[in-house]
């Protein structure tokens, strides 16, 4: 039993300390993401020339050059919307949220410890498909019945079903934890209406989480009851396709806010310090996300609208995704807002937060064009669609990084080099723009494919995809400049003293 | 920086989490990988009730504990109605399809569509039988009440005895079901079994529960403030409305 | 070079790089080739319109927005505005309702004008100009892993390649035999799913003779990327005469 007596060890195994389960979900989630990033750069490299050979592919396990691309656009699609950005937020949430308003740690401390190890195996036992003979290769969407036995007969869906259900277990206990500590554990005097942004948003984020992850349950046991129980959720005579594409789109659409919505509580914390401004229109912004958030439980069947599913009800859901586009624009228009009158200084932090609004707006506007119904019919399933949420996705990210600049001094103590933030962040904000934008063009090149080129126009791809593979590469030697700065400024890093930044809220007064 | 092991002198620290999460990965890949299912399932045990025993200890230190058990248990409530109702869809979802998605909508010939009926042609619900059963939930709803009001823990003990009854009567309702031949491989014994398997699920939660609180209660270990018992309780009366719903839908059919 | 140079500079590479993705957005669709047929003519102009005001606000946006950051940028000897954000004090509320209500109203004005260009569009996609019933011509579209099947009126089957006539309302009939497919035809602006015993339907009507990609665009196996065929728009001579021997 020397391994329990090591003291380190033990001491991250047995922590429930808010701090400590933030500082775990934040060195998890880089791990996940590295794992997201280098499958998003092999699909890169494949695709960087039409006709390119699947040599390489075909040392995959399996044998199988398709499968083995599928699993990892799978996986890809699954670590980075579920392991990496969201549990980021929650890393920060964990750290910050406790000390915004005064609370001495989270309500359900334990709860909290159990949160993040059930994520990090949850992580794990998705990812572990790759080792154990193929991870799932269906597609993060998982739609039915391709997933069934009899088309999926390899244990990747059940390694990745199993691990959904993990985060959802997770999920579950952030959720009554997060609720709990910020309805009934702030500090005395102070009133809902004066929390700070960031705690705000991930109010909300929880409440979405809650309406949205035990629907996701439930059609995970409905599918994990099909493949290991025989039961018959999802078989044809049921229409189980579409049943599962109403199931899993009821959770899938609203998780994007769940990825959203932090990210823009911590927007609204960085932008206001560094435009020494106040948060233009504060309750505008509280408003909007009310708004947003009930819209966004009402939208899903854009996803839909070339199932064949009635036409009023594409109609009506056209409507309800349009206008969802009002509170997000409402509140990018107020972050913008903030700078004006302000003095505005341009350290990292603030750059990614700039950053992220403005690759922001091209997503939030190819979203536009997408909720209609009408124009998805032609570009649903394109890399248009693959462009269109790549630009919001990539602006989360970005804005997620901008929190890792602005919190990291409140974490280690240090700030992160700023000649090699500037560096890392040309980088990315170029990279996700040179990666993304080639994509745009792509609107009759089908996702998912290894290999394109059969004919002439086929041929003219291959010169978008080769601008997207150097606009990858670019991408990831700016996080390797991030990694080591991440190592090099815990030791070498500017001393931050209490409130490097001029923040406002309490988090910096704390110790 | 790194946050302390002791905040305000509160000892925090236990590897119980940590096990109680692996044991649960475990049990999880018990599922692909057999001989993992029972070490999972012991983990699972013995973590949760050390982490029960060592919370016990804590309590007097811990307020959250004892202010924010009701709010949790209202979320819990809140992510299980939804869960149900996802089953609740899928029951009218697969009610509706072999009712009316006949030949002209779908491509199915008329043998198969012929083949499908709600409820399962040759299946009879016993609803005598399960009236009974329905009552003795019902019961234990009305003695969960009582031990409320007078926090006498026989009521409790009687709550428990209910609830098992229940649990052992649906599992002859289901041994009967299964003689007439309704099983999980049609659309209606798939609704059947999810729903009130997953009902019975949460009955068997709902035990444990009591049965925690009643230990807790005879050792004296219960703190005067806790909001436990209410929080205990309001998730046993969640677990009988859903029997209601479920009495209502499957078995009266009323929608 | 000064310091502020470089953030000049950088500020605007920054607004180059956006405004010209934004561009992108505004080409979109542009590298496709053979358009052809009444949905595209359609499509392509509604699409125009969400093009053009998507472009008109992100610019507008990206040049306020670049316009704050230089106005308002930090010189030497700036001082704080007095109302700069302090630690433990909660910032003063700050705005002004009548532009957020400017700001929604406008964008929902804009945006309900859009829609009723998209429901417009769903029924004229949910419409054919002579009903669904027996059309001139109904072709049964099976996708099977992973090759297209299609059955004409009069029995015959042809496989990966679809032929029909020009200037003739086509009816599709789509389903799968397995999973979930998805039947395109991008240079049509034609997608539907192929939803196992379910029937899709879909109608066009083109007038260029031409081969026209047909796609799959729904994740269907490790075989997806193959799953491709051809739309083959011939003469109505041509296919009155040929589908009975060349093409079957």
């Amino acid at each position: 039993m020397n391994i329990l007596e090591n003291k380190t060890l033990n001491r991250w195994l047995t922590t429930t300390n808010h701090k400590d389960v933030g500082l775990m979900y934040f060195f998890a989630t880089l791990l996940f993401g590295f794992i997201g990033l280098l499958l998003s750069l092999l699909i890169r490299i494949q695709l960087y020339q039409p006709n390119n050979g699947t040599a390489w592919l075909d040392w995959a396990p399996g044998d199988d050059a398709g499968a083995f691309y599928n699993s990892m656009v799978t996986m890809h699609g699954a670590v980075m919307v579920l392991f990496f950005v969201s549990p980021l937020s929650f890393a920060f949430a964990n750290y910050v949220v406790p000390l915004q308003i005064g609370a001495k740690d989270m309500a359900f401390p334990r709860l909290n410890a159990l949160s993040f190890w059930t994520f990090l195996f949850g992580g794990l036992v998705a990812a572990s498909g790759f080792v154990f003979g193929g991870a799932a290769d269906v597609g993060w969407t998982f739609y039915s019945p391709l997933t069934s036995l009899e088309y999926s007969p390899g244990n990747g869906v059940n390694l990745a079903g199993a691990g959904l259900v993990l985060l959802i277990i997770s999920v579950t206990a952030s959720t009554i934890n997060f609720i709990v500590t910020i309805l009934y554990h702030r500090q005395k005097n102070m009133d809902i209406w004066d929390m700070p942004m960031f705690t705000w948003t991930m109010l909300f984020t929880v409440i979405l989480m809650l309406t949205i992850f035990p629907i996701l349950l439930a059609a995970l046991l409905m599918l994990v009851g099909d493949r290991l129980f025989e039961t018959v959720f999802f078989i044809d005579e049921n229409r189980g396709s579409i049943l599962w594409g109403h199931l899993f789109w009821f959770f899938g659409h609203p998780e994007v806010y769940v990825v959203l919505l932090p990210e823009l509580g911590m927007l609204a914390e960085i932008v206001p310090v560094f435009a020494r401004k106040p948060l233009y229109g504060k309750r505008y912004i509280i408003y909007s996300l009310i708004v947003g958030t009930v819209l966004s439980v009402i939208v899903w069947v854009h996803h839909m609208f070339i199932t064949g599913i009635d036409p009023l009800l594409r109609e009506v859901m056209s409507v309800t995704t349009e206008l969802i586009s009002i509170p997000f624009a409402v509140i990018m228009i107020c972050l913008i807002a903030t700078l004006y009158d302000g003095k505005i200084t341009f350290p990292t932090a603030n750059l990614f937060a700039l950053g992220a609004i403005g690759i922001f707006v091209i997503g939030g506007v190819t979203g536009v064009f997408l909720s209609s119904a009408a124009i998805d019919y032609h570009l649903r399933g394109t890399y248009y669609l693959v462009a269109h949420f790549h630009y919001t996705l990539g602006a989360v990210t970005l804005g997620v990084v901008a929190a890792v600049y602005y919190w990291y001094p409140l974490m280690f103590g240090r700030i992160l080099d700023e000649r090699l933030g500037k560096l890392h962040f040309w980088g990315s904000f170029f990279g996700t723009i040179l990666t993304m934008t080639p994509l745009f063009y792509l609107t009759d090149m089908p996702r998912r494919i290894y290999v394109y080129g059969a004919n002439e126009h086929e041929l003219v791809w291959g010169d978008y995809h080769f601008w997207a593979t150097i606009g990858a590469f670019v991408v990831f030697v700016a996080q390797l400049i991030f990694l080591y700065n991440l190592i090099r400024s815990y030791s070498h890093g500017r001393e931050a003293g209490s409130n490097p930044w001029n923040g406002s809220t309490q988090e910096w007064g704390s110790e | 920086m790194f946050g302390d092991v002791n905040v305000d002198g509160e000892v925090h620290g236990s590897i119980q989490p940590f096990l109680s999460a692996l044991g649960i990965a475990l049990l999880l890949a018990g599922l692909l990988i057999w001989p993992l299912l029972p070490v999972g399932l012991v983990l699972v045990v013995y973590s949760l009730w050390n982490w029960i025993s060592e919370e016990v200890n804590l309590w007097p230190e811990r307020s959250s504990i004892t202010t924010g058990t009701y709010p949790a248990t209202v979320i819990i409530i809140i992510a299980e109605a939804l869960l149900f109702g996802a089953f609740f869809v899928f029951w009218f979802w697969a009610k509706w399809h072999t009712l009316y998605w006949d030949s002209v909508q779908s491509d199915f010939s008329e043998e198969v569509l012929a083949g499908r009926s709600w409820p399962l042609q040759g299946v009879d619900f016993n609803l005598g039988f399960v009236a009974f059963n329905s009552l003795l939930l019902f019961v234990s709803a009305y003695t969960a009440n009582q031990y409320l009001k007078s926090t006498e823990s026989s009521w409790l003990q009687a709550t428990i005895v209910l609830g098992l009854l229940f649990l052992l009567g649906q599992g002859y309702e289901y041994y009967n079901l299964y003689i007439e031949g309704l099983d999980q491989t049609s659309s209606f014994g798939t609704a059947f079994f999810a729903l009130t398997g997953i009902h019975g699920l949460h009955v068997l939660i709902g035990i444990v529960a009591l049965s925690i609180l009643f230990w807790l209660v005879r050792s004296d270990n219960l703190s005067k403030t806790s909001q436990l018992p209410e929080s205990i309780v309001l998730y046993w009366h969640f677990v009988d409305v859903i029997w209601v719903l479920i009495l209502l839908v499957v078995y009266l059919e009323v929608i | 070079m000064k310091i502020n140079t470089i953030r000049l500079f950088g500020l605007l590479a920054a607004v180059f790089a956006l405004v010209f993705s934004n561009n992108a957005l505004a080409c979109a669709s542009c590298i496709e080739t053979g358009t052809t047929g009444v949905h595209a003519e359609k499509y392509d102009q509604l699409m125009g319109w969400y093009l053009l005001i998507g472009g008109i606000v992100s610019l507008l946006v990206y040049a306020w927005f670049t316009w704050l950051l230089y106005k308002f940028r930090a010189s030497e000897g700036s001082q704080d505005p007095e109302d700069a954000p302090k630690l433990g004090e909660i910032p003063k509320h700050r705005g002004d309702p009548k532009w957020t209500w400017f700001v929604t109203v406008a964008i929902f004005a804009i945006l309900m004008g859009l829609t009723a260009g998209t429901i417009n569009m769903v029924e004229f996609y949910e419409n054919p100009e002579e009903g669904w019933g027996d059309g001139p011509l109904t072709v049964q579209v099976t996708a099977h892993r992973y090759y297209w099947e299609f059955e004409y009126p009069n029995g015959n089957k042809t496989y990966d390649n679809l032929i029909v006539p020009i200037n003739t309302i086509v009816i599709l009939e789509v389903t799968t035999d397995d999973v979930w497919h998805n039947f395109a035809v991008p240079s049509l602006r034609l997608k539907i799913d192929a939803i196992p015993h379910q029937t899709n339907v879909i109608w066009f009507d083109a007038p260029d003779v031409g081969e026209y990609p047909i796609s799959c665009m729904e994740l269907c196996g490790s075989d997806h990327t193959d799953m491709t065929g051809n739309l083959i728009l011939v003469e109505p001579e041509v296919y009155e005469n040929g589908i009975d021997e060349d093409f079957a």
